[in-house]
C-alpha cells in the first residue's frame, strides 16, 4: 500500500531526500533520523547550504555601500534574493519585500509603525483565537501603548475560526486592524485569509498575516490573499534562521515612519535634521544578514522548481497517514480536526504527558514538538496544556510515518 | 544510609539495565510509584523553575534532616524526581551538599536526558541545596550561640535566658531570601503552640498566657517569647523544648528560637477567655 501510494502521487521523495545531508545522519548513535519537526524549522537543502559557503567564499562584502567589486556581488546578491522573494509570494514590487529577522520581527516592525501611527485611544485590534505568541503579543503592548481594545475571533471545536463572530466585533467601526495566521502552527487550519481581508478591507481594517506556517505547504500570493502585510521567516521554507520577510503594500509602507534608527535607513543625516532613505530600506537600519539573503534565495529557486501539484498531493496523503496511524493509540484526541488542514498534526493521548511521548520517541530517532507551541492561549481554548506535534515536509515519507506509529505504540506501552 | 550510599546503589542499578528502554522503564517505574503531592502542595509557589514540564518541590527540615516531597504531571519527570528523593530525602544538610547534581553523572543518566530535562533536574537539587544551605547556616548559628547541653546539634537546644531583652537574632543565611519552600504563618505556629499544655494546668500554653510573642522570619526562623507561671515552675526545664518541637513541627520552619522571660510575670489576667470559662473563673 505504500508503495502504491508514493507511485500514485508521481513525487520521487527518494530524489528529495538526497538533498538534504542531514537525514543521513543517525541520532543517539546509530539510529536513523525521523524528522518530523519542520514546522519549528525545516531542514536544509544541499543548494542552501552550499550557496551560504558560495556567498562567503566568493561574494562576501558589505551591501549598499562601497565602490568596489565585491560591494557590488554582495549587493547583487542581496537585492536579487528581494526580488526572488518578491515573486515567490506574487508582489507587486521588490520594494514592497522588507527583510528583517523573521516573522516576529516582521510583525513587531508593523505594530512599532503602522500601529503605532495608526491605531489610537478608542479604537480595536482584532486577533485570532489560534495565533502565535508572535502575533498576539506585539499586538498586546500596542494596545497598552496607545490604550486601544484588543479583540478575539475565537476558535471553533474542530480548529477553524468562528467566523460568525466577525460582525458583532467589527460592527461599531473602532477595528482598525485584524492580525491573523495563514496556517496555524498547532492546528494545522489553513485559514480563510482571502475572505476575511476582503471584508476586513471592505470596513478600512488593515489585515495582517503570520505566514509563517503556510510558505512551505500552500500558494502563497498577495493578489489571491488581498491582505496588506504579510510576514514569514526563510528558515520555515528550507532557508536559513536569521532572515525574514514583511510584505507590506507599497503605499502602506511609504506612509510609515521608520522605526530602529542606524546605518543604510538615511538619505542624509545632519545635527539639525535626518531624512530618511525610501522603501524597504528604511526599515533595514544596520548591515543586514547578507547571506541570510542569499541562502533565502536559493532555497525559493529551489522550492519553487518542484513539482508543487505533486509536493501538495503527496503532503496531504502523509497527513493523512499520520492521522491514521495515530488513530490506532488508545484515548488519542486530536487537537485540530478542521477540513482544510496541512503541515502538522497535533494530539493528547490520555494520562500521558506529551512530554513523555516526546523523549521515548526521541529515542527512537524520531523529532516531534512537545509543548504549548507557543499558543497558550489556544491550548488553554482547548483545555490541554500540551500536544506532540508532528509536521510534514517535502521528505516526509511513508516509512517514516509507519516507524513513528510503531514507537508511538511503543512509548504509550512504556508510559501505561 | 548517606547519598553516597544511594548514589552507589543506583549506579550498579543502572549499570544492570543495559538497554534505553530498560533504563527509561526502570524510570517510569519509579515515577508511577511515587506517591503524589496532595492538590494542595501543588501550587505555583512550589514549582521548580527551569523546567520544561512542571515540578512541585516541598522542602521541610525535621530533627536536623531535610525532608522532601515532590511531584511532577510528566511521569518520567516523576520518575527522575523519585531518584532524586531516594537520594537527597531525609539527609543531613552536610551529606546533601557533599553530593552535588554532577554526582548523577555516573548514573550515565544525563546522556539520554535531553538538555532541558537535564536542566530540570539541575534546577531541583540546586533547590534542595539551598535548603541545605539554609538549615546548616541554622544549625551553626544554634550551635555557637547557645552551647547545647548534649552536645549535639541534631536534636537542636533551647534559647534560655532571663532577660527580657531579645536575643541575637539568626542572621539571614544570604540564600534565604530566594528560598522556594513557603514561610510558615504565624497562626500556624500558633496552632502548634496549642498542642503544648502546663503540665500542671489543663490549658494549652497559648490559652494560659504563656506566649508573649511569636515572630517568624523571612528565612523561615521562628523567634517565640515566652514566661512559665512561676519561676519556680517545676516544668520549667520541659516546657520551652517542647514548645520548640512544636514550633519546629511546623512545615516551612527553619529554626526556632525560645527566649524566657518574667517580666511582666504571668498572672490570670493573661489567660483568654476560653481558658477563663475552661477553669472556671469566666
Amino acid at each position: 500500500m505504500t508503495n502504491e501510494t508514493t507511485i500514485s502521487t508521481g513525487f520521487d521523495v527518494d530524489a528529495i531526500r538526497q538533498q538534504f545531508p542531514i537525514l543521513r545522519q543517525p541520532v543517539h548513535g546509530d539510529r536513523p533520523l525521523i524528522y518530523l519537526d519542520s514546522a519549528a524549522t525545516s531542514q536544509k537543502p544541499q543548494v542552501v547550504i552550499d550557496s551560504l559557503v558560495d556567498y562567503y567564499t566568493t561574494k562576501n562584502a558589505n551591501v549598499h555601500r562601497s565602490a568596489h567589486y565585491l560591494s557590488a556581488a554582495a549587493t547583487n546578491v542581496y537585492e536579487d534574493a528581494r526580488k526572488t522573494v518578491a515573486a515567490f509570494i506574487g508582489a507587486e514590487s521588490p520594494e514592497c519585500i522588507v527583510f528583517t529577522k523573521g516573522t516576529t520581527e516582521a510583525i513587531n516592525l508593523v505594530a512599532n509603525t503602522w500601529g503605532q501611527a495608526n491605531i489610537g485611544k478608542g479604537d480595536a485590534i482584532i486577533v485570532t483565537g489560534m495565533e502565535h505568541h508572535a502575533n498576539i503579543v506585539p499586538w498586546q503592548m500596542l494596545c497598552e501603548r496607545v490604550g486601544a481594545e484588543l479583540r478575539l475571533l475565537p476558535v471553533e471545536n474542530d480548529g477553524t475560526l468562528a467566523l460568525s463572530f466577525w460582525d458583532p466585533l467589527v460592527e461599531d467601526g473602532k477595528v482598525k486592524l485584524l492580525a491573523i495566521t495563514h496556517v496555524s502552527n498547532t492546528l494545522g487550519t489553513i485559514n480563510p485569509v482571502a475572505a476575511l481581508a476582503a471584508r476586513a478591507r471592505k470596513r478600512g481594517i488593515v489585515t495582517v498575516v503570520d505566514g509563517a506556517q503556510a510558505v512551505a505547504h500552500v500558494d502563497v500570493n498577495m493578489d489571491l490573499l488581498g491582505c496588506d502585510f504579510y510576514a514569514f521567516g526563510a528558515h520555515k521554507v528550507y532557508g536559513p534562521t536569521g532572515i525574514g520577510v514583511l510584505y507590506g503594500r507599497r503605499e502602506l509602507l511609504e506612509s510609515m515612519p521608520p522605526w530602529q534608527g542606524g546605518g543604510a535607513m538615511i538619505s542624509s543625516v545632519t545635527w539639525e535634521k535626518t531624512t530618511y532613505n525610501d522603501v524597504p530600506i528604511r526599515f533595514e537600519a544596520g548591515t543586514p544578514h547578507i547571506e541570510g539573503a542569499a541562502g533565502f534565495a536559493a532555497a525559493l529557486r529551489w522550492f519553487v522548481d518542484l513539482d508543487h501539484k505533486a509536493l501538495r498531493r503527496h503532503e496531504q496523503e502523509i497527513l493523512r497517514h499520520m492521522v491514521d496511524v495515530i488513530s490506532q493509540i488508545d484515548g488519542v484526541r486530536f487537537i485540530g480536526t478542521a477540513p482544510v488542514r496541512t503541515a502538522v498534526v497535533s494530539f493528547v493521548v490520555d494520562g500521558i504527558h506529551a512530554s513523555d511521548l516526546g523523549t521515548l520517541l526521541d529515542q527512537h530517532g524520531i523529532a516531534v514538538r512537545t509543548g504549548h507551541h507557543c499558543t497558550m492561549p489556544l491550548l488553554e481554548r482547548f483545555g490541554v496544556p500540551s500536544t506532540v506535534r508532528a509536521s510534514v515536509a517535502c521528505h516526509t515519507t511513508h516509512e517514516e510515518v509507519e516507524a513513528f506509529g510503531v514507537a508511538l505504540q511503543h512509548a504509550v506501552r512504556m508510559l501505561r | 544510609m548517606t547519598t553516597k550510599d544511594v548514589l552507589n546503589e543506583l549506579e550498579s542499578d543502572f549499570a544492570m539495565l543495559p538497554t534505553w528502554e530498560d533504563r527509561y522503564q526502570y524510570i517510569i517505574d519509579l515515577g508511577k510509584a511515587l506517591p503524589a503531592l496532595p492538590e494542595d502542595d501543588r501550587k505555583d509557589e512550589n514549582l521548580v523553575r527551569g523546567c520544561q514540564s512542571r515540578v512541585w518541590l516541598v522542602p521541610s527540615i525535621v530533627d536536623g534532616k531535610i525532608r522532601l516531597r515532590a511531584d511532577s504531571d510528566a511521569i518520567i519527570v516523576r520518575g527522575l524526581v523519585a531518584l532524586v528523593l531516594k537520594v537527597y530525602d531525609n539527609r543531613t544538610p552536610e551529606d546533601i551538599l557533599s553530593s552535588p547534581v554532577s554526582e548523577f553523572d555516573r548514573l550515565g543518566l544525563l546522556q539520554h536526558l535531553s538538555p532541558n530535562r537535564a536542566n530540570g533536574l539541575a534546577s531541583m537539587v540546586s533547590n534542595i541545596a539551598r535548603v541545605a544551605e539554609i538549615a546548616r547556616a541554622a544549625e551553626v548559628h544554634r550551635t555557637t550561640s547557645v552551647p547545647a547541653s548534649d552536645g549535639s546539634i541534631s536534636t537542636g537546644s533551647t534559647t534560655a535566658t532571663t532577660t527580657t531583652t531579645t536575643t541575637t537574632t539568626t542572621p539571614a543565611p544570604s540564600t534565604s531570601s530566594d528560598a522556594q519552600y513557603p514561610l510558615p504563618t504565624r497562626d500556624a505556629i500558633i496552632d502548634a503552640l496549642k498542642t503544648v499544655y502546663d503540665p500542671e494546668i489543663p490549658i494549652d500554653i497559648y490559652d494560659l498566657g504563656l506566649i508573649y510573642e511569636v515572630r517568624v522570619s523571612t528565612d523561615g526562623t521562628v523567634h517565640i517569647l515566652m514566661t512559665l507561671t512561676t519561676p519556680n515552675c517545676p516544668s520549667a526545664q520541659q516546657l520551652p523544648s517542647e514548645v520548640e518541637q512544636a514550633a519546629r513541627s511546623v512545615p516551612g520552619v527553619i529554626d526556632v528560637t525560645v527566649e524566657i522571660t518574667f517580666d511582666p510575670p504571668w498572672d490570670k489576667t493573661m489567660m483568654s477567655e476560653s481558658a477563663l470559662f475552661q477553669i472556671g473563673l469566666f
